[in-house]
């Protein structure tokens, strides 16, 4: 892969990132919590 | 609504808390157990599934443990509404195993009682059979079983003894409605009990075929959250009981009295105890747990000792572990051309996920030693010794079981202070409970140990003291702020604790080893979620926006991250931080673990040999200002390790504590109070450490 694929490429990896976060995010709002995402096993 | 013929049955272990309930339970569902919360409140639900001695697949449910089903607490509450079938989410159980602890046996049989009226055909479980036979009481199982009516087995849940008695009672498709007689409700108080069903019917509180017990246990509900419960359905509950209260005064004591005498009777029957009691290993040993200074000296030498192996016995797989990701990253450095993603890779996930994974052994010892202090009934003394120690800052000793909980996670901590009747000793054990080192700050400890002593330069008992002090402090700063919002902020009396202190036993190893299992579970898919996302942010917010420049440095210099660094960098220098550390510090504000992750990110992206691939405690340790010093002195260090002691960085229980306290106002007291404290130290060690010369 040359150099302008791999930049778009991790410019989408970073994009695809901040939208998970952001839906993460959304879906919190409804039901806060860990989520076990804290490493407390719930 | 039960679970049909066809379906796989489904099977309720309930019991009193210390019954070794949930041994029994991990013993026969082994691996293939969930974990989830019951809806609505914060108490754990765990199903799994098994097979009878016939090869039938049954489906089993660990309930919370519980003295009584006159609930008085989430916990209590669950189990009620669960075996009475009022969760909508989990069916009422076909079948419900009563385990009691022989050596209590007159208390567990309480409880016992209460669920044989509920009239789930059920077999009881005579666990810890042989700590009764220490103290040798004679417990008659077989005429037990025919007084009740029902299958008895007597069980050793630790060695796994009686377990295949067990599961031949499971297999039983016809087990026997049971003989007990309802303990007798006063004439009068049956009548307002009968009473009581139609308002309550009205209000949808229960239905209109429920029987007697749904209006006792209601209106006997002592739990503060009344979970699916309306307002108007409680306000008409708290109508009745008060004319209850009224007209039959101690009504509930009552109960209970009669109760007892019911099993008083049953015991003399089946129970031989000795003239003398024996003492028994347990009380000799409490001697030295619970002595006022040989058990404080005892518990100062048990978590010495964790911290040691913490560092001494994890130092081997977190080296492998290290070695694993610089070879990964050697390798993908070999495999890819030169570019921004190979860049993301090597420099941003890679040391990203292994600044944290790096310190899994070190997570997985704290748990294990967790495991082994609540299994061999060590933790009870534990809280038993805090206890004291509490209420001389005017606490709670209810209060301790959630702070305990923090140690692990402030989350489940927070949440756990539900149980506190109090809403004081409530709303202050909130306020205190992120102070408790939890296991998030433990990779930022040991990195800023390993550099502030590297390796070989002292030893690992050095590394534990620094650690024990750590916690150590997080304590004692909870309980300075515990005595300063009893005493200054809010005031109100404090409710006292009854404890439950179990016999010592042998730990079941099976149990402490799911139980480091979950954890490693969750702390793995945690480094490859978030910890993973967030390290893709920081390479990006590291390498963005891109300028002309070929200087590492200055491209970092320039980056979002850096800006953001540079930002911050007034307010953290008289701390003794630079730019680069600011970026830690307001990454470690999503979580604080973070601070490894960027800090590997950051000095990877900066590095101008992208095959130096060097552990980060060693990059650190090599940092170096412009007049050549050190950027991470000794002093440095410390002064950082008390901003992480004592700074609330963590966006999950910011969240969690509004949610459970109602308010923003709390929570934000609570970032400003901590936050604040940890400037404040941190600032005072730095400035003061200088003018000393060091």
């Amino acid at each position: 892969m040359n150099e302008n694929w791999q930049s778009i490429a991790a410019i989408a990896v970073v994009l695809i990132t901040v939208v998970l976060f952001a839906v993460r995010a959304a879906k919190r709002r409804k039901k806060p919590g860990c989520g076990g995402g804290c490493g407390c096993a719930k | 609504m039960s679970a049909t013929a066809s379906e796989t049955p489904l099977i309720a272990i309930v019991g009193n808390p210390n019954s070794g309930k949930t041994t029994l339970f991990n013993l026969l569902t082994g691996l293939k157990q969930k974990v989830a919360n019951y809806p609505g409140v914060t108490v754990e639900k765990k199903i799994g599934e098994c097979y009878s001695q016939h090869g039938k697949k049954l489906r089993l449910i660990d309930l919370p443990g519980a003295y009584s089903l006159n609930a008085r607490s989430p916990d209590e509450a669950v189990l009620r509404d669960v075996l009475l079938g009022r969760r909508p989410e989990t069916p009422r159980p076909d079948r419900v195993v009563c385990v009691v602890d022989s050596a209590n046996i007159e208390r567990n049989l309480y409880m016992v009682s209460q669920v044989l009226e509920l009239g789930l055909p059920t077999i009881l479980v005579l666990n810890m059979a042989d700590v009764a036979e220490q103290r040798e009481w004679r417990i008659d199982a077989a005429k037990l079983s025919e007084l009740l009516g029902i299958p008895v087995v007597k069980t050793q849940a630790v060695t796994g003894q009686g377990l295949i008695e067990l599961k031949l009672a499971l297999s039983r498709d016809d087990v026997p409605a049971t003989k007990w007689q309802s303990a007798v409700i006063p004439a009068g108080v049956r009548a307002a009990l009968e009473q009581s069903r139609g308002p309550l019917c009205e209000t949808g509180a229960i239905h209109a075929k429920a029987s007697l017990l749904e209006p006792l246990y209601l209106l006997s509900d002592h739990d503060p959250t009344h979970y699916g419960l309306a307002d108007a359905q409680m306000n008409r509950v708290h109508e009745l009981r008060k004319s209850i209260d009224a007209a039959f005064p101690g009504w509930e004591d009552d109960l209970v009295a009669e109760r007892y005498r019911s099993i008083e009777k049953l015991c003399a029957e089946v129970l031989k105890r000795p003239d003398q009691e024996k003492e028994t290993i347990t009380t000799k040993l409490d001697r030295i747990f619970l002595h006022p200074v040989l058990g404080f000296l005892n518990l100062l030498l048990v978590l010495g000792i964790l911290f040691y192996l913490i560092f001494r016995v994890a130092e081997g797989p977190m080296g492998w572990i290290e070695g694993f990701f610089g070879d990964l990253g050697a390798w993908v450095e070999t495999m890819m051309g030169p570019g921004d993603l190979r860049d993301l890779m090597v420099n941003g996930i890679v040391p990203g996920v292994s600044g944290v994974v790096i310190f899994l052994p070190q997570i997985l010892i704290l748990f294990f030693f967790i495991g082994i202090m609540e299994d061999t009934g060590y933790m009870s003394r534990l809280a038993f010794i805090m206890d004291w120690l509490m209420s001389k800052v005017g606490l709670n000793g209810k209060s301790f079981l959630p702070f305990l909980s923090s140690y692990a996670c402030a989350v489940p901590g927070v949440m756990a202070a539900r149980t506190i009747d109090s809403p004081k000793d409530r709303l202050i054990t909130i306020l205190i409970a992120p102070l408790a080192s939890c296991s998030a700050r433990l990779p930022v400890y040991s990195l800023l140990i390993a550099v502030l002593f590297p390796v070989g330069q002292v030893g690992a008992w050095a590394q534990a003291g620094i650690m024990l002090a750590l916690y150590a402090l997080g304590t004692g700063g909870a309980f300075v702020f515990a005595w300063i919002f009893s005493k200054c902020v809010m005031k109100g009396d404090s409710s006292p604790m009854i404890l439950e202190m179990p016999p010592y036993k042998r730990p079941a190893l099976k149990s402490i080893l799911l139980l480091v299992w979950q954890r490693a579970k969750a702390f793995l898919v945690r480094a490859g979620t978030i910890i993973l996302g967030i390290s893709i942010l920081i390479w990006a917010a590291s390498t963005y926006p891109k300028t002309n420049s070929e200087n590492k440095s200055l491209q970092l210099a320039n980056s979002f991250a850096g800006q953001a660094g540079h930002f911050i960098e007034p307010a953290i220098k008289p701390l003794g931080y630079d730019w680069k550390i600011g970026i830690g510090l307001i990454g470690s504000f999503a979580a604080r673990e973070v601070f490894n992750s960027t800090m590997s990110v950051v000095y990877a992206v900066e590095s101008e040999d992208d095959e130096n691939l060097d552990p980060l405690r060693d990059k650190l340790a090599a940092e170096r200002r412009s007049d050549g010093k050190p950027v991470y002195s000794p002093l440095v260090c410390i002064s950082l390790l008390v901003f992480y002691v004592f700074a609330m960085q963590c966006v999950s229980t910011i969240a969690i504590v509004k949610r459970e306290t109602g308010s923003w106002k709390w929570a934000l007291l609570q970032l400003g109070y901590m936050t604040g404290t940890a400037y404040v130290l941190s600032l005072l060690i730095f400035q003061i450490g200088t003018a000393l010369g060091y």
